[in-house]
């Protein structure tokens, strides 16, 4: 066949994976100096599996040859990184990596290696052997042999991550992870990094001081006015030291990714003096230290706002144990207002950290993602929604995925309560002759296009809830009754028009804990249920359904519709509720989790014949909604 | 107003303007010319594979004008094909290659990419000899030589 041009290579390649292209690689000589760019574009040397094979003297050959077309680099040893910087001086010819855009570090915490100043450099004499020894070194060292671990580390690679940093220019990310930074110089080494850092295009930067456990933590857990002003006058210290360097102007997001609290270590925290134009920031941990530090500085306001003025995106991961006002005056800390917070388990969460949060979804808020509500009481969630915005919030995430947690309390609107609420207002309201209908979910406006919310508390008398092969008491409930609440949170709904995705229901089954439990999925729901009860997420009976007869047709508006997932909820969609969503909802590609099927909804035996018809209707239907249906993986 | 293309087999077409805009090669020559009936030679492409590209552009001429996203994954959307696109790219790897050659001289983005995206569907999971005989292509490498390169490579084939 004719040959092919790089450049529809170019567009061909970045539909691969690394194992698609390598086999490309494999195809002919043509080819493989046609798909070497995009082969060795990416190098993830992440795993155990990938780095044993990595190790091979071809491997590590290939890669000096090939290493001008690297970009993106994540080592988890040295010897990669040595790799990538080995002058080879048999052939003079070679390019050097210069385009790395993104270099990831990430080292065992228990290697014999992290960054270090090693031994002086050898005189240029010496060098010219040098990458063969480090070869053989490297060699030794996957036998394990404890002798050369003493040398590996004599191997001055933080020089080597210098030279690297200092002649590519145009990298974004740098990530300096897990077991880098560590040790008593991990402080030192730091600002020589950012000294040779490139400061044109870095975007995103990552630091992890590892996870030393601190001594001094027990002395300072009372904070006191005085350790407040200590605190400060130690950043300010530590910023000395990057005073005379130029300040990172593109850098927009700063990450320090350790998990475990470096109480009383500001070293790192003061890399933030250089970075004025920062928008987003993230912890992997926060104390009430740096908390205090950032939302209070000297105690004369907030040291946050004063050198990020840009900040509008905030990240604070794991359990956040700040006290309710700490939390509260940190999430006050940006100039600009915030546009996305991410939270992830607020556990002391209370009225002063909820008033800041409504009132960021109020004013700039856009996104909201807290995966733990653990504070939260019920009557906030449908205030919470309730309140007036500008029409800026458009992603709620409430609930964390793929975990199944009993105790966690998730983004929950008890959708009767709610309901009953609403008419008590309303009432209130008209008698007093106001006609203003502010219990309706005013931040969930046009202005949406993601909502992962749990709605409880549909009452549904005719649901049969099965558990352990038995029907459950049944609720007693009017019909009538039913349908209003289930309409007034279909309207809620309705006035979404720009939703994209609709994500209610329960978190994620978890396939792992199905397969655990000798179950998978092509069991029948009826099979599957059974086998996770009790004592397991089951379905729920008292859920929003998605049937035509409940009021399906208020949604019609959601135009812009593409995935609903109604994972482990009780929903009773059948055939006729999805011949109207492919005529009404014209975008949607996915209804996610049918794995519960229609029968919970009504009688068992009618229940089975809808099931084969919807399963008829998806399988008539092979590019439609239908396609992701969870059970139909056979 | 029809246009009138000419394969470099000679062979006239004759098409509506809106159609053969699709290519903005032809859309620039167009406008280059003004109004005018002489012919468009396009001496890259046969008749066999004008036609093709004609049924595209008759099929698509009413589609909106594609506004380029650089921030997907573009790992994630090749399996993104309608289903009129996918049927209309099932010829011969030959034709294939032809169509996706002249979509990218006619300048034909959304054409190129389906193109593109067939290949790389025919491509995926498959092995080095699965692919030589899918795209005909022949095997000059030595034993050597394709052992050396496996070896080369096998850090890239995990998973």
């Amino acid at each position: 066949m004719t040959s092919i041009p790089q450049e529809i290579i170019d567009l061909i390649a970045p539909h691969l994976n690394q194992h698609d292209l390598a086999d490309c690689s494999r195809v002919s000589h043509d080819w493989s100096s046609l798909f070497a760019p995009w082969l060795w574009r990416t190098v993830h040397i992440t795993n155990e599996s990938t780095h044993d094979r990595f190790n091979s003297p071809e491997s590590r050959a290939a890669l000096i040859r090939n290493k001008h077309f690297v970009r993106e680099v994540t080592a988890t040893d040295q010897n990669l990184l040595l790799l990538l910087s080995a002058h080879d001086h048999s052939d003079p010819s070679l390019l050097k990596l210069t385009d790395l855009r993104a270099l990831t570090l990430r080292f065992h915490t228990d290697a014999p290696w992290s960054l270090t100043v090693g031994t002086p450099p050898p005189s240029p004499a010496q060098e010219e052997g040098g990458a063969e020894e480090e070869e053989e070194a490297m060699t030794r060292t996957r036998a394990g042999a404890i002798a050369t671990i003493a040398e590996l580390v004599e191997v001055d690679n933080f020089r080597t991550v210098l030279e690297l940093l200092s002649i590519n220019t145009n990298l974004r990310t740098l990530r300096l992870g897990k077991g880098c930074l560590r040790g008593a110089g991990r402080s030192d080494l730091l600002p020589h990094i950012m000294e040779a850092c490139p400061t044109t295009f870095l975007t995103t930067l990552e630091i992890c001081f590892n996870d030393v456990q601190n001594e001094s933590r027990a002395k300072h857990n009372v904070i006191t006015n005085t350790t407040h002003l200590e605190d400060y006058q130690t950043f300010q210290l530590e910023t000395r030291r990057y005073q005379d360097q130029e300040p990172l102007l593109t850098l927009k997001q700063l990450i320090f990714l350790e998990h475990r609290t470096n109480c009383d270590d500001f070293s790192r925290l003061a890399v933030l003096a250089r970075c004025s134009h920062l928008v987003r920031l993230e912890f992997g941990s926060i104390d009430c230290r740096i908390a205090d530090l950032l939302a209070l500085g000297d105690g004369t306001g907030s040291l946050l706002r004063t050198l990020c003025p840009c900040l509008t995106e905030l990240a604070l991961r794991g359990v956040i144990l700040l006290r309710d006002a700490r939390l509260a005056a940190l999430l006050r800390s940006s100039k600009l207002g915030w546009r996305v917070l991410e939270l992830d388990e607020l556990v002391r969460f209370s009225h002063n950290a909820y008033a800041v949060i409504v009132e960021c979804v109020s004013t700039t808020l856009e996104v909201l993602r807290i995966n733990r509500w653990r504070g939260l009481y019920p009557a906030w969630c449908s205030h919470l929604l309730s309140t007036t915005t500008q029409g800026q919030f458009r992603r709620l995430e409430g609930v964390s995925n793929g975990k199944v947690d009993a105790i966690t309390k998730e983004f929950t609107v008890h959708a009767q309560n709610t309901y009953e609420d609403h008419r008590v207002e309303m009432a209130r309201q008209k008698n007093q002759g106001q006609r203003t209908d502010i219990w309706s979910w005013i931040a969930l406006g046009p202005s949406m296009e993601y909502l992962q919310l749990a709605i409880e508390g549909v009452p549904r008398p005719d649901v049969v809830c099965w558990r352990s092969g038995e029907p459950l008491p049944i609720q007693s409930m009017s019909h009538c009754h039913r349908y209003k609440a289930q309409k007034w949170i279909y309207r809620q709904l309705a006035s979404m028009s720009g939703l994209q995705e609709l994500i209610l229901g329960k978190p994620d089954l978890n396939m792992s804990c199905i397969s655990f439990r000798g179950l998978d999925a092509s069991m029948s729901s009826i099979e599957i249920e059974d086998a996770l009860s009790p004592g397991f997420a089951t379905y729920q009976y008292d859920c929003l359904e998605f049937s035509l007869e409940s009021g399906l047709d208020i949604l019609s508006g959601l135009k812009e519709l593409r995935v609903l997932d109604v994972k482990s909820t009780a929903h009773r969609i059948g055939v006729a509720e999805l011949e109207w969503m492919r005529i009404h909802w014209p975008k949607l590609k996915a209804i996610e989790g049918l794995v519960s099927r229609r029968e919970w909804a009504g009688a068992l035996e009618d229940g089975e014949a809808v099931r084969d018809a919807v399963e008829a209707w998806i399988d008539k239907h092979p590019n439609g909604i239908g396609s992701s249906f969870l059970c139909n993986n056979k | 107003m029809p246009v009138i293309l000419v394969s470099s087999d000679n062979q006239d077409f004759k098409v509506d303007k809106e159609v053969a805009e699709r290519s903005i090669l032809i859309k620039n020559m167009l406008e280059d010319v003004g109004e005018s009936d002489s012919p468009i030679p396009l001496p890259n492409v046969t008749a066999a594979v004008l036609t093709k590209v004609i049924e595209y552009c008759e099929h698509h001429r009413n589609d909106p004008v594609q506004v380029p996203e650089e921030t997907d994954d573009p790992r994630k959307r090749s399996n993104d094909i309608e289903e009129w696109d996918m049927k209309f790219m099932q010829v011969d790897q030959e034709m294939l290659f032809e169509i996706i050659l002249a979509a990218n001289y006619l300048d034909i983005k959304p054409l190129l990419d389906v193109g593109c995206k067939t290949v790389a569907n025919i491509i995926k999971g498959k092995t080095p000899e699965e692919i030589r005989k899918a795209f005909n292509i022949v095997n000059d490498f030595t034993p050597e030589e394709e052992a050396q390169i496996k070896k080369e490579n096998e850090w890239a084939e995990d998973r």
